[in-house]
């Protein structure tokens, strides 16, 4: 269990420094290049950096818990239990967080009217209509994959049945993840918050 | 894949529970998507808070829907040995249908 508790510290204070580093950069580029702009443009997009860093770690933690299926045995099993709870509490994070930013998106000359008053109003129409909904999605699929793991215990690594059950919501909640993340990053790319 | 067509095992009434609700989720939120687009008091309706719009009601009111059926669904099947594929289909269909309907194109076709 130490060993564990090692690997999964390092990873975090990795993930952590990375985002607390991009953040400063952030704040110190709008600070001396930007001293017109009022500190909300800055902590908004500090927002939205740890936004993208939640989705960046469920989808490497959906990919550890899909190695935990992979070993079909106790220590699997421990990876699978440990890990559908964490992604079920990150991606509700995650969701939420995604919501606070969606009320600034949305604000009074929010990017939101900017994109919809320019050549390509569909980024919107199309794209972020359909990423509200799947990030709630994912969420409520690692909830439901919680249930399973619930059910089933231990047996989830050597029932065909609940095997074949949450690998499929596995690939079905990546598939959703990426597909979430990417469309998150063309939005930004087409007006950052 | 072996194995599948398994006689039910106790217990599996949970596995029943969690992927009938979440459908229902899934189903609830996507469908109070449609009727927001096409009727307007239906909207104002689930808009509870004004920085989210609509999108507010949608997700309260579609979990709601699906944490009550959750709920009842492991109260009465819990325990008992259930057929769980069934319920698996349909948590599949759920999923694909919640996706079409927050899928602009689409919904594009029942707003006039």
């Amino acid at each position: 269990m130490q060993k564990y508790f090692f690997r999964i510290s390092v990873f975090g204070a990795t993930i952590a420094a990375s985002f607390l580093g991009a953040s400063v950069a952030i704040a110190h580029g709008a600070n001396e290049a930007t001293r017109e702009v009022p500190p909300t443009l800055y902590s908004h997009e500090i927002s939205a950096l740890l936004h993208g860093f939640l989705g960046l770690v469920l989808i490497i933690g959906l990919a550890a818990v899909f190695g935990g299926l992979w070993q079909m045995n106790e220590k699997g099993f421990r990876w699978i239990k440990v890990g559908v709870i964490a992604l079920a509490v990150s991606s509700i994070l995650l969701w939420a967080s995604g919501t606070y930013l969606y009320s600034i998106y949305r604000g009074a000359d929010g990017v939101k009217s900017i994109i919809l008053e320019s050549s390509r109003p569909w980024v919107h129409e199309v794209m972020m209509e359909l990423k509200e909904f799947t990030g709630a999605y994912v969420a409520i699929m690692l909830v439901v994959m919680w249930g399973l793991v619930q059910a089933y215990g231990a047996k989830i690594v050597t029932d065909n049945r609940a095997k074949m059950m949450f690998v499929t919501l596995l690939v079905a909640a990546v598939s959703l993840t990426v597909l979430t993340f990417g469309l998150g990053a063309f939005i930004t790319k087409t007006a950052p918050l | 894949m072996a194995d599948i067509k398994q006689t039910p095992q106790p217990g599996e009434g949970k596995a029943f529970a969690a992927l009938i609700g979440g459908g229902v989720m899934l189903l609830a939120i996507s469908l109070l998507n449609l009727l927001s687009e096409i009727s307007k008091p239906a909207k104002d309706f689930l808009t509870l808070d004004k920085a989210i719009g609509a999108y507010s009601g949608k997700i309260l009111f579609g979990v709601l829907c699906g944490a009550i059926v959750w709920v009842a669904l492991a109260v009465i099947f819990g325990k008992r040995k259930v057929n769980v594929m069934p319920s698996f289909i349909f948590f599949l269909a759920a999923l694909g249908i919640a996706t079409l309907f927050v899928f602009t194109p689409f919904l594009r076709l029942f707003i006039k």
